[in-house]
């Protein structure tokens, strides 16, 4: 518990910094919304028949003149890629800082066994995340109402359920890189989050690599598809991603307690 | 785990590699509790990875090794709740400060060590209010004997504890650990002051390239046999058994551990001036075990 309070109490600066970021930036796409509809409407049709751009960004489900269609072209992406990335740099930053920062010595030397470090480190992962979902989801239904809209309250649930699985999914990747590397790698950790994001995008655009939405947590989490299908989440996609995160936090925990601890 | 064990830390074999590069080769040795015990070694002979070892951070190829009675690899969470440990180079979490640190330390071992924690503060003349960020090497390294200190621990691990100490306050840590020894605890430091292992500790093992080469009290040490000798008029002298060698304004001085009638042979030959020979410092027998 004294780790978990640790671990949030360091981590709070980036997590305000990266909450605001993406919030700001939603927020802000909501207040434009009732300024642009005019226009877009003019264009809807014509974003709506752009071929695979339309499909990766979900135009060609739903109207991008509605605030569902809006949220799931733009601010279903905003999010999807700061929560994602957010999620995982504390992942890749969780064990491996230790060392980097040459804190390690000073914390395996306490009473903690490394189990409990991964477990107390996993857990204010855990929360962090959900409480970027849970205001997200606030900040959401709030900037809708402020414009006199709404959004669909159980799709919006269902969405930040998955976009919870997702970033669960991507931190724990990044958790087990970081149990492996000695070096705390930002880069390591956004890359990953961006890589799955375009294996998403290239999924969506092209038949032939449409396998592809097994391997990404972004394609069961897309803020269209769970707009569209009325809440409900693709099963296969959302299994796969759930058997990922437990192999990925089995695997930093058994690597984590084998390893050499570098000074 | 052996209760009745009367060591403090009892080595046998240990032996780690990094790789191909050497780390330590069958290391063994042991600590008696209630000593003082000194770790000597050049840099990278193998003591901060003798060390690393003991604590679990690395794991050793072969070779066993237990502290108080307790496996070093099945019992880590025991060995730590009873030691204290300083690492050579002490580092925090910058953006805390002191104060949070050492409370950090104490409320994972789940002990309300303020009392002790304050006195060590005031002893050591640390502040409290900074940030760690705000610090210097010698403050993280006083924050790091308090961390080590303030839960009372039976065995104390020191990795170089004084590098970065001024002269009053390693005065005042070596007060401690005698303090803290007299209570009972045992103390294993490694360090480079040899000064300070011969005022303090009972007994000390020397490491070199990984093996352990000496492990006596200071005094066995001290007595090798080995002499210091002051040569004036001449430093042409060549023998098998000179260590140290250095010349002087008109002549050389050097240790010497060879055969005393080879040095009086060789010496007869040459035109001396002055002669003396001594019983070799500390400081020259310990680096005749580093050469």
């Amino acid at each position: 518990m004294t780790l978990y309070r640790h671990e949030l109490k360091l981590n709070r600066m980036s997590f305000v910094i990266w909450l605001v970021g993406v919030l700001a930036m939603s927020a802000g796409c909501i207040f434009l919304f009732p300024m642009i509809d005019d226009s877009m409407a003019e264009m809807s049709d014509a974003f709506a028949s752009m071929g695979g751009f339309s499909a990766a960004f979900g135009m060609d489900k739903l109207a991008i003149t509605t605030l569902e269609g809006f949220f799931g072209a733009e601010i279903g992406t905003i999010f999807a890629l700061g929560g994602g990335m957010f999620a995982s740099l504390i992942g890749i930053s969780a064990l491996s800082k230790e060392e980097s920062s040459h804190t390690a010595e000073f914390l395996h030397t306490l009473t903690l066994s490394r189990s409990k470090i991964v477990t107390g480190k996993l857990f204010s992962i855990l929360t962090l995340i959900a409480a970027f979902d849970i205001i997200a989801l606030g900040v959401f239904v709030g900037s809708a109402a402020m414009i006199g809209e709404s959004l669909s309250m159980k799709c919006l649930l269902w969405y930040i359920a998955a976009q919870f699985a997702a970033q669960t999914e991507l931190a724990s990747i990044c958790l087990a890189l970081s149990a492996i590397s000695k070096k705390s790698s930002f880069g390591l950790g956004i890359g990953t989050a961006l890589v799955l994001y375009v294996l998403d995008i290239v999924a969506r655009i092209t038949e032939q690599a449409e396998f592809l939405k097994y391997i990404t947590p972004f394609s069961f989490s897309n803020a269209t598809d769970v707009f569209v299908n009325n809440g409900s989440i693709e099963a296969v996609p959302l299994c796969i991603g759930l058997c990922v995160t437990v192999i990925s936090i089995v695997a930093a925990y058994v690597v984590y307690n084998k390893r050499d601890i570098a000074a | 785990m052996n209760a009745e064990n009367s060591c403090a830390i009892a080595i046998q074999n240990l032996t780690k590699t990094y790789g191909k590069n050497r780390g330590i080769e069958n290391v063994t040795f042991e600590v008696a509790k209630g000593e003082i015990f000194g770790f000597l070694g050049p840099n990278g002979a193998g003591k901060s990875t003798t060390i690393r070892c003991l604590l679990g951070l690395i794991k050793p190829i072969s070779g066993s090794a237990e502290i108080l009675g307790c496996d070093i690899v099945k019992d880590h969470r025991e060995i730590m709740k009873r030691i204290g440990y300083i690492p050579s180079e002490t580092m925090f979490y910058p953006s805390m400060k002191v104060s949070e640190v050492i409370k950090f330390a104490a409320d994972v071992r789940g002990i309300n060590c303020a009392e002790e924690a304050a006195k060590l503060c005031e002893r050591l003349k640390v502040d409290t209010k900074k940030r760690i960020d705000e610090l210097s090497l010698g403050n993280r390294k006083k924050v790091g004997i308090v961390c080590a200190m303030q839960h009372k621990p039976e065995l104390f691990i020191f990795d170089e504890p004084t590098s970065g100490l001024d002269p009053l306050i390693q005065a005042e840590f070596f007060e401690l650990v005698k303090e803290y020894n007299r209570q009972g605890a045992t103390c294993f430091l490694s360090s480079h002051v040899l000064s300070e292992v011969r005022k303090y500790c009972h007994r000390a093992a020397i490491i070199r390239e990984g093996k352990l080469i000496a492990c006596d009290t200071i005094e066995n040490l001290a007595h090798t046999g080995a002499k210091f000798v002051r040569v004036e008029g001449t430093n042409a002298l060549q023998l098998e058994g000179m260590s140290k060698v250095t010349p002087t304004d008109n002549g050389v001085e050097f240790v010497y551990s060879g055969d005393m009638n080879a040095l009086l042979k060789a010496l007869s030959a040459t035109e001396v001036k002055d002669l003396s020979i001594e019983e070799p410092s500390l400081e020259d027998v310990f680096m005749q075990y580093y050469d």
